[in-house]
């Protein structure tokens, strides 16, 4: 019988969506403060597939379950590279794309001292293609990752999620989903949780699974609409670390 | 009568284009342009026979076109037809028909009382409008403040996914079986008229106030049980691809850099980088199918299509609109068929892995086959013999698909299928086959036949509504032209072929091939026979019938007792022998 009940539906609404002003706020911050994508708050996915979130609030860092957010805007073609395997320090990627189509940066194995970055076309570069990986997976030695920029329910700035290539599979059939059901990521509240996985070579890892939550009202979805089109906008000077990806 | 009945289910929604459908098995279809000749038809018909209205308002010139899309002519009247889900056009509310044990309703599980059925609704947040007592049960009406009426396919897959989903929704929660009639095409008994099985009349709720129900209440309820928002169902349709082409024609920014910026395959196919796409033809029909997946409009793909071809200076072909009606026709018909088909492996693996039960999945089985296939499927029966029989029920009829073998072997099925309903399915071989195949099989409901399951039973049974019918010719001449039953010289009673096959598909809706019928007969000690007669030419000619022994025939009830015994001592000897 309690099938029959519907569930509560959130009484409480995100900030970013409610305020009227959010999107003037939004896009003063990036244009009169003059705050860079690269600046705003990273929330990543953890090492060693634990299921917990790290996110940063006023009084620290705090570990929750499951993340409420509404994704204002996605980068879903962000490649980068690496010449050396992951360090796991926070060292910028040697060669990066923000459309998958063309990079910028330094491909060559063994570069000359002075070497320039330079453009490269993605679709021919030998990184990009299956099989260049070093590893035992045979997959590609350049990145295929995501970039999120979502908001939580208290949060008037975003935080960005980078999706790593292991996650990137779940993350577009959720977006697919929405899409067949004439939504999009900024129209609805999602759930964002981890899971644990484990590589074919025995190592553990953290995989992000997307829930939908509830679809946003006509206001709410009006105003991250105006708030999409800002990150839309600002979006693309985004960086990524290897510390982003240490997943 | 019905009369208020139907005003408070559509208002003043009745009329030329959305017709109300009065159907008896013993008439047929009678189409009601308004709420005063429905109401006249019911109290008519209903002293006679069982009344039923078709619950969605129907479109008549759908159904025309409809039939004259498959069958290659338009009907000459409507009386055959009761319409079908992709040509209803007033929708007026949600609707649930509850069936209670009684001696007509032996089937397992169904509530033992009035009360135990409607237990549910102490819990349940939306009271029925109207409660209509069937005779056999009772329908449960949630009625919309307004009529809804279907504007278009899009409307109709929701309103086909509303209904189902609703109906699923309470199926889950109730710990009795509630038979699917979730279909847009559904008839139920209509209040004021006589139920024949019972000899009581159909009674309803009070409609001087009741409560009724904003659509999108019932949807957002509907919506709430975890699954993603309301998706529309495949309703099968031929879908009738008009899009005008144009080259200013721009499609939507929004969702066009989605799927670039989200679906590589759709981003490497809108930048020409698919080395396994030869042509642009290719290229637009890849585009047409990843766009229709994601529920673009008809409109939205004609113009992905017309700009994907001015960026790469292809020629627009616009005074080709045929092109991309083609084009687009075919992306959405595959891409249903793709969704229904990873659905349906979804609900298998699903009732097999105990995360759920049939009974949840069966409904969505239906629709999903439904969906692949190309016809209509509204249940499958599996008949427990040796080995079990099934039944496909359509809704344009029904027919024996006969053992398993005809369902693992998609050829077979096919074959099956297109002999016996004129209709060739949609192809599908290999591994695309086996999950449907196993659909069917796990969906399949059971039915016992009893002892009139073996070939005798059933030929039995037939022959002797058969013959009763029929009067028996004497004269085998006179036999030939009328190709009626006759007797033989020996007293032996022929029956041709033909013949008895029409009478099956017309009484009995048993739509049996020759060769099948041929088999029956013969399993059941029918002889085909060649018999010679005098034309009315003179000249000597001869005809294929078949001997029905004695022991088949009906017997009148003066016929001596040695009949009798051996027939008796015959039905002992095998009483089960099956197919």
């Amino acid at each position: 019988m309690k099938d029959l009940i519907p569930n509560d539906q959130p009484t409480d609404s995100f900030a970013i969506a409610a305020a009227p002003d959010g999107p003037v706020m939004l896009r003063e911050a990036f244009e009169q403060l003059g705050i860079e994508t690269f600046q705003l708050s990273r929330i990543s996915l953890p090492a060693g597939g634990a299921t917990a979130w790290t996110v940063p609030t006023l009084e620290g860092e705090e570990m929750v379950k499951e993340l409420e957010v509404v994704i204002a805007s996605v980068k879903g073609n962000e490649k980068v590279f690496w010449r050396e395997d992951f360090s796991g320090a926070g060292s910028p990627p040697d060669c990066s794309s923000h459309d998958g189509i063309t990079g910028f940066g330094i491909i060559d194995a063994d570069p000359k001292p002075g070497t320039e970055p330079q453009m490269n076309q993605c679709s021919t570069c030998p990184h990009n293609q299956w099989g260049s990986a070093t590893g035992n997976g045979g997959g590609k030695r350049c990145n295929d990752i995501a970039m999120l920029y979502i908001f939580r329910k208290d949060t008037m700035m975003p935080d960005v999620i980078v999706v790593p290539p292991s996650s990137l599979k779940s993350m577009r059939e959720y977006a697919m989903k929405l899409m067949q059901s004439g939504l999009r990521m900024t129209d609805v509240a999602t759930k964002l949780v981890l899971e644990q996985a484990q590589s074919a070579t025995g190592i553990k890892y953290s995989k992000l699974a997307m829930k939908f939550s509830r679809k946003l009202t006509d206001d709410e979805r009006g105003r991250m609409g105006e708030v999409s089109a800002i990150l839309t906008k600002t979006a693309s000077s985004a960086s990524v670390s290897a510390a982003d990806l240490n997943s | 009568m019905a009369h208020p009945f139907f005003s408070a289910l559509y208002g003043r929604e009745i009329g030329e284009l959305a017709n109300l459908v009065i159907w008896s098995k013993k008439y047929g279809s009678t189409w009601c342009p308004d709420e005063e000749s429905a109401s006249a038809t019911s109290s008519q018909l209903h002293q006679s026979t069982d009344i039923y209205f078709g619950v969605c308002l129907q479109d008549p010139e759908a159904v025309r076109n409809r039939v004259l899309s498959t069958r290659g002519e338009a009907p000459a009247s409507l009386q055959h037809f009761r319409g079908y889900a992709a040509t209803a056009a007033v929708m007026p509310g949600l609707w649930l028909d509850i069936d209670i044990a009684s001696d007509a309703h032996k089937k397992k599980g169904l509530p033992t009382s009035r009360e135990a059925a409607l237990a549910f609704l102490e819990g349940f947040p939306f009271a029925p409008s109207v409660t209509v007592e069937s005779g056999g049960g009772v329908h449960l009406y949630w009625l919309f403040t307004t009529p809804w009426i279907l504007e278009d396919e899009e409307e109709r897959g929701i309103a086909a996914a509303l209904i189902r989903r609703w109906q699923e929704r309470i199926r889950r929660a109730v710990d009795y079986t509630v038979d699917a009639t979730h279909d847009l095409s559904r008839v139920l008994r209509a209040p004021g008229t006589t139920n024949h099985k019972y000899g009581t009349t159909v009674g309803c709720s009070d409609l001087e106030a009741f409560p009724r129900y904003e659509k999108d209440e019932l949807i957002a309820f509907c919506e709430d049980d975890g699954q993603m928002a309301m998706v529309a169902d495949p309703v099968i349709v031929d879908p009738p691809v008009k899009v005008e082409v144009s080259a200013d024609a721009q499609p939507p920014t929004e969702k066009l850099l989605d799927l670039i910026n989200l679906h590589p395959t759709f981003a490497a196919t809108w930048r020409r980088e698919r080395k396994d796409l030869p042509s642009q033809s290719e290229y637009d029909l890849s585009l047409a199918t990843m766009a229709a997946k994601m529920a673009w409009s008809q409109e939205e793909i004609a113009a992905l299509l017309t700009a994907h071809r001015k960026a790469g200076g292809e020629p627009l072909k616009l005074d080709r609109p045929g092109y991309y009606q083609r084009t687009i026709a075919k992306a959405m018909s595959e891409n249903a068929q793709v969704i229904a088909h990873d659905r349906l492996t979804e609900r298998v693996d699903s009732v097999a892995s105990g995360e759920t039960k049939i009974e949840h999945e069966r409904v969505g089985i239906y629709t999903d086959i439904s969906q692949m296939i190309g016809v209509h499927v509204i249940r499958i029966i599996r008949y427990i013999a040796d080995p079990p029989q099934f039944r496909l029920v359509m809704e344009e009829g029904s027919i024996d698909l006969g053992g398993a073998e005809n369902i693992v072997n998609s050829g077979k099925f096919r074959v099956a299928v297109a002999a016996l309903s004129k209709h060739l399915i949609t192809r599908i071989t290999g591994k695309d086959w086996d999950p449907i195949a196993q659909a069917i099989l796990r969906a399949a409901e059971d039915e016992d036949l009893g002892a009139d399951s073996s070939p005798e039973g059933l030929v039995a049974e037939w022959l002797g509504e058969f013959l009763a019918q029929q009067r028996v010719e004497e004269d085998r001449a006179q036999a030939m032209v009328l190709r009626v039953p006759f007797l033989m010289s020996d007293g032996t009673t022929m029956i041709f072929l033909g013949g008895f096959q029409q009478w099956l598909s017309f009484y009995r809706n048993e739509k049996m091939g020759r060769r099948q019928l041929g088999i029956l007969l013969r399993s059941a000690g029918c002889q085909p026979r060649a018999v010679a007669y005098r034309d009315s030419s003179g000249g000597q000619s001869t005809r294929n019938v078949w001997a029905v022994p004695e022991r088949l025939l009906p017997l009148p009830p003066d016929v001596p007792s040695p009949v009798r015994e051996e027939k008796k001592r015959h039905s002992e000897k095998r009483p089960n022998e099956t197919i």
